[in-house]
Formats: C-alpha cells, sequence, structure tokens
C-alpha cells in the first residue's frame, strides 16, 4: 500500500469524509498540530493519464477555497502514516512560513503566444555563423521582452511573480502570479488591456489554480 | 491582440492551454518531498510525450 500525497495544510478540521482522489480512492486527513496532510491509499499505482490529473487537482482545489494549501508535487508516494508525520514534523517550520506565504492568495497562469509560428526565423537561410546565431537568438529576446512587458503591467497586482521562457518558439513565455482573493477579477482586466495592446503577442490566462509555483524551494519573493 | 477564432475553436484551446497548464505545474510545481517511490520517471515521459502533442494541438487552434 502506498499513500499519495496531494497537500499540506494548516486547517486540522477540514471535511475531506466525502473527498474522493485519483481513481475514487477515499481522501483522509494525516498529522496533527496545526499541520497535516491530505493522502489517499493506492495497493496499485494510479494510470497516468489526463482522468488522474485532473482527479489530483479536484482533490486540492475541493479545499483550497476553505484552507490554505500547499500541493505537492505529483506523483509523491510515502509508505506509511509514520512516515508521513515525521516529514511533518521534520520540516515543519518551513512549511509554516510557506503556508504564511501563499495564505489567502491563488495562482493565475499567463502565457505568452506568438498567433502564427514564428520559429521559422529563417535559421536556415542564414549564410554565415554569426547570421545564424542572430537569428537563433532574437526569438528568445523576442520572449525576454515580452516577459518583460507582462512583468511590468502585472506585477504591482501580485503578491509574487516568476516566470519561464520556453524552448518553444511559438509559446515563449509562460509567467504564474500570486494574486491576492478577490484581486482575480481586477487582474483579469489587466491581461486583457495589455492583450489588447499587444501588436504580435496574444496572452492566455487560466486559473485560479493552487500556488504550484510558490511553494517549491526555495520561497519565492 | 483578438483572435477572432470561432467559439469551437476557442473552447478547444482553452482545455488545451488549461491541460498544459495543469501539466507544467503537477509536474514542476508544488513542494517537493522525498518520496519512499515517485511515480516512475518513465510514466512521466509519457505523460510529456503528450504534451508536446497538445502543444502542437495549441498552436493549431491558433493559426487557424
Amino acid at each position: 500500500v502506498s499513500l499519495l500525497l496531494y497537500a499540506l495544510t494548516g486547517e486540522a478540521g477540514l471535511a475531506v469524509d466525502e473527498l474522493r482522489g485519483v481513481g475514487g480512492a477515499p481522501v483522509r486527513c494525516i498529522g496533527g498540530r496545526g499541520l497535516v496532510a491530505l493522502a489517499s491509499e493506492h495497493d496499485e499505482l494510479p494510470a497516468l493519464d489526463e482522468e488522474t490529473l485532473w482527479g489530483f487537482e479536484r482533490v486540492i482545489e475541493s479545499v483550497m477555497d476553505s484552507a490554505a494549501v500547499l500541493p505537492v508535487r505529483f506523483g509523491t508516494l510515502l509508505s506509511t502514516d509514520e512516515d508521513v508525520e515525521r516529514m511533518l514534523e521534520a520540516r515543519r517550520e518551513e512549511l509554516l512560513g510557506k503556508l504564511d506565504h501563499v495564505r489567502g492568495a491563488v495562482e493565475l497562469s499567463v502565457r505568452g503566444v506568438w498567433p502564427e509560428a514564428s520559429e521559422s526565423v529563417t535559421a536556415g537561410a542564414a549564410t554565415s555563423g554569426t547570421e545564424y546565431m542572430q537569428a537563433r537568438l532574437a526569438p528568445q529576446r523576442r520572449a525576454r521582452e515580452l516577459a518583460q512587458r507582462i512583468h511590468a503591467r502585472l506585477d504591482d497586482r501580485a503578491r509574487a511573480s516568476r516566470h519561464r521562457i520556453l524552448s518553444r518558439a511559438s509559446v515563449p513565455v509562460a509567467a504564474a502570479f500570486l494574486v491576492d482573493r478577490g484581486s482575480e477579477d481586477e487582474f483579469v482586466r489587466a491581461v486583457t488591456g495589455l492583450d489588447a495592446e499587444l501588436a504580435d503577442a496574444e496572452l492566455v490566462c487560466t486559473g485560479p489554480w493552487p500556488a504550484y509555483s510558490f511553494v517549491g524551494d526555495p520561497i519565492d519573493g | 491582440v483578438s483572435s477572432g477564432a470561432t467559439g469551437v475553436s476557442v473552447e478547444h484551446r482553452a482545455r488545451n492551454v488549461a491541460l498544459i497548464d495543469l501539466l507544467d505545474r503537477l509536474l514542476q510545481g508544488g513542494v517537493v518531498i522525498r518520496g519512499d517511490v515517485t511515480l516512475a520517471a518513465a510514466d512521466i515521459d509519457l505523460v510529456r510525450l503528450d504534451l508536446r502533442l497538445m502543444v502542437a494541438a495549441v498552436d493549431k487552434a491558433m493559426g487557424s
């Protein structure tokens, strides 16, 4: 038997009796002293498909409105309740700090997209090594400029933010923002406003998500 | 930028983008805990393969 971990929370009295996780497995709380893990038991590892991934996400979403939660990296399995309790105890201070960091906030995703695939920026047509490098680097510079514009407009509306430049030229920027609950609509309006101003890029916003991007190591400022 | 896409392709795209955002977060985000076992890396690679296909699907929807 393995325990699949979904999330950690400080709310000990969370109602999870009706909660079903991956593969319909019942979800229960493990731990105490103001720090518990949500987990489900599995004799066999769940199939790694779309339904499983959304099933995992649904568990966290169903508690995130009533408690601050730290989503756990998908696929984390521990053997026994005691293992979970030991982990919670060993990392107690760090985990409670992270809970404070995300309490009252949700994560919103903003992706920058070039509407027409600009991958063919003719690196192949370059006649010299220098031209080839410039053709290769131009999309990255463009992506960094787009990321800067996204941050310049949206950082003031978020508790924290981060982004990655992706190697795929047509979807160059993936940004995440930690936004106070109640400010989501205002944030999305700001995204829509910036999207309308961008001549060559499109912004796609999804969420609210649990704060996946803001609970890694170390704490993101 | 208004894409001028039809309702169907917007919905198709939103679904695919949400799935990509989900995969990104589940597989690269979250608190990292050293488990006794972690779901096999080979399985994760399968999901990544699907992810690449879905990114392609998004590109297609956006180009329309």
